[in-house]
């Protein structure tokens, strides 16, 4: 994989540096905004996340300090490894995103079936068809056996109507 | 005595055929997640904890903790057949495991790998029988001060022993234990992180993370690799039979992996990934072929295989007695106990013994039910793992989605699960431990709650936890595992400076 930097920092460790801060300043942020009562004044429920974020933020120096040169030792820094399949990943990713938008209308049996077609399709299954078809029926087996098993509800949708 | 009491009991609990049949689907689940890439047991408790508002607590932890250890056993399957390992503490027998089996010696490396994971896993659960009421005994000392210096300790012990560094571990830690605080704080009725969305108010639920870190993210991080390497699965052939030197060279190495794994499973340092290192490089040691290392020694897979399924019965030892889980999976299983409304602590063994005997039995009858699942039925397994894989990891995927919307059916949820899954497939990248997530979501609120009781009986003095005996020695002996590490690379260098 390539390392660029830029300063002086490897910029994806850097990234990932700044990324820890920004949750740290989030957290510390986010406690400012719990209403704290005065019954609980001594260990009341700002103390812990107080004490989270502060450690976050300090994480998140420790991390950039580590990002500097060529940053700290892993996959996405080392230049033998070979790039990433950004195809592949979006396959995965786009057919969830996609099913999370539909699932209100399409039902929870079409849109698991969208994410395994697009995931098999990730790992180059080489027929829609086929990829469809044993989708479709490994989520209908999941939903009848397994879910009702469990007593999940999948909630409502076209198909999940009909059945 | 009282041990072995307690233990007849809790055969009767097990042998019941409700019971054995729960044991059965436990480590067949259990071997299936362990053989196959990409998936292991802390995500298919997860997928799986639903199960417990309709079964009780008995059968359900059968089922869990036949699924943990099935996936121990399985998951050396895969180390040896293909190089990928199938769970992460089999890491070190994929490397002597699979040269063996590229030397037609895979029958043999399988073998012991399952005798070796059968006697070690047998030992551990012994000493979880007589380990157990001593530590309970040890836990009813302890206060709120001292829990929460025993967390501290756990965290701190968990994240800069897993993993590479300790700033990474942390910072894992601490993802997990912000996770943790989201939702309604139960003492004070406040809402924390919640950022008004109602859904939010309970907290996320860590299933969502699990299988978030576990499911997705793996399954985006493998898709990204895609094409990076050729798994080649290496057919079993030649005699199947351990020779006489095979067990020879064999024994030895068990019984000193079941020694090294189920004490440090027990600690709160837990995990099963350091004692099978440790036991590898151990057996380098003390074999007469060491040179064979690296080439495929027999040692180099009973050894660590037995390490592993030790430390596995160990870990049960904190999470039954001290409510301490100090891995993924058990973190996982006492989030199970707290959907029964069970505490896990030092009660537990006197309040449920049905639950905790039963348990406990079961796993002497499911390291005996493994043994003949991967033994003599071995060739199934390794059919399992000709699944294609595109149909494998789309599986997967469609259990996750499952596995998180089928508790909420939230939209938030399917959202929250995509954002963890990309969050996950970066840690992945970048080298951060993910266990350390999930245990500081688990542990981090009952940390807070042992904190907030201490300071209420202290009247808030802070300096409970360093004024109680037991609870200062706690917080030294964390201190001691963060800094002894670096104190110990500064020692080396000084000496190797002098030297030159």
């Amino acid at each position: 994989m390539r390392n660029p930097s830029y300063l002086g920092f490897a910029v994806g460790p850097a990234l990932v540096a700044l990324g820890v801060l920004a949750l740290g300043s989030v957290v510390l942020w986010a406690t400012g905004t719990i209403p704290a009562s005065p019954l609980y004044a001594k260990v009341g429920p700002k103390v812990f996340p107080y004490a989270i974020g502060v450690c976050m933020i300090v994480l998140g120096l420790k991390l950039l300090l580590e990002a500097r040169g060529t940053g700290w030792a892993c996959e996405a820094t080392d230049p033998n490894e070979p790039p990433l399949n950004l195809r592949s990943f979006g396959w995965i990713a786009g057919a969830f995103a996609l099913g999370t938008v539909l699932i209100g209308w399409i039902g929870f049996i079409l849109t698991a079936t969208l994410v395994f077609v697009g995931t098999a399709r990730s790992f180059e299954a080489r027929s829609w068809l086929k990829s469809f078809a044993i989708g479709f029926a490994l989520v209908l087996l999941a939903y009848f056996g397994f879910a009702r098993l469990l007593g999940l509800r999948m909630g409502e949708g076209f198909l999940e109507s009909l059945l | 005595m009282d041990a072995l009491a307690s233990l007849a009991h809790g055969f009767s609990v097990a042998l019941t055929p409700l019971h054995l049949l729960w044991c059965a689907l436990g480590v067949t689940l259990g071997t299936a997640v362990g053989v196959l890439p990409g998936i292991g047991p802390a995500l298919t408790i997860a997928i799986l904890l639903p199960i417990t508002y309709q079964v009780d607590a008995t059968s359900a932890f059968i089922l869990f903790s036949g699924i943990y250890f099935g996936a121990m056993f399985g998951g050396s399957t895969t180390s040896i057949l293909i190089n990928t390992p199938g769970e992460s503490a089999t890491i070190v027998t994929a490397i002597e495991g699979h040269k063996m089996a590229r030397k037609g010696r895979g029958a043999q490396a399988l073998a012991t790998a399952a005798i070796g994971s059968f006697i070690a896993g047998t030992v551990g659960v012994i000493g979880l029988t007589f380990l157990a009421p001593v530590v309970t005994k040890f836990a009813l000392m302890l206060g709120p001060a001292e829990y929460f210096s025993l967390m501290i300790l756990a965290f701190v012990t968990v994240t800069a022993v897993l993993g590479n560094s300790v700033a990474r571990g942390f910072t894992s830690l601490f993802f997990g234990l912000a996770l943790g605080m989201i939702g309604i704080d139960l003492q004070s009725g406040q809402p924390r992180f919640t950022f008004g969305i109602p859904e939010l108010f309970d907290g996320i639920n860590v299933i969502l993370v699990t299988v978030g870190l576990f499911a997705v993210g793996e399954t985006l991080y493998l898709a990204a690799r895609h094409g990076a390497s050729k798994d080649e699965i290496i057919a079993i052939k030649g005699s199947i039979w351990m020779s006489r030197e095979d067990w020879s060279r064999s024994w030895k190495p068990w019984l000193r992996g079941a020694a090294i794994g189920f004490p440090m499973g027990a600690l709160p340092a837990g995990g099963a990934e350091l004692p099978t290192l440790l036991s590898y490089f151990l057996e380098k040691r003390l074999s007469k072929k060491p040179e064979e290392f690296g080439h495929g020694a027999i040692e180099g897979v009973a050894g660590p295989e037995a390490a592993n399924n030790a430390a596995a019965a160990g870990v049960l030892v904190p999470m039954l007695t001290l409510g301490l889980p100090t891995g993924a999976t058990a973190a996982i299983m006492l989030s199970a106990f707290q959907g029964y409304g069970i505490n896990p602590g030092p009660q537990l063994l006197t309040s449920q013994p049905d639950l905790v005997w039963g348990l406990i039995a079961s796993l002497y009858i499911a390291n005996v039910m493994l043994l003949v699942l991967n033994l003599p039925l071995v060739g199934l397994w390794v059919r399992v793992l000709h699944i294609p894989k595109p149909y494998l990891f789309a599986g997967i995927m469609v259990f996750a989605i499952i596995g998180t919307y089928g508790i909420s059916q939230s939209f938030i949820d399917l959202v929250l699960l995509l954002g963890i899954g990309v969050i996950g497939f970066f840690m992945r990248l970048f080298d951060f431990p993910t266990s350390p997530v999930i245990i500081g979501m688990i542990l981090g609120p009952m940390a807070e709650q042992e904190f907030r009781r201490a300071m209420i009986t202290s009247q808030g003095d802070m300096t409970v936890f360093i004024t109680h005996p037991l609870s200062a020695t706690l917080l030294g002996l964390a201190v001691v595992a963060v800094v002894s590490p670096h104190l110990w690379r500064w020692i080396n260098r000084k000496n190797r400076s002098k030297a030159e």
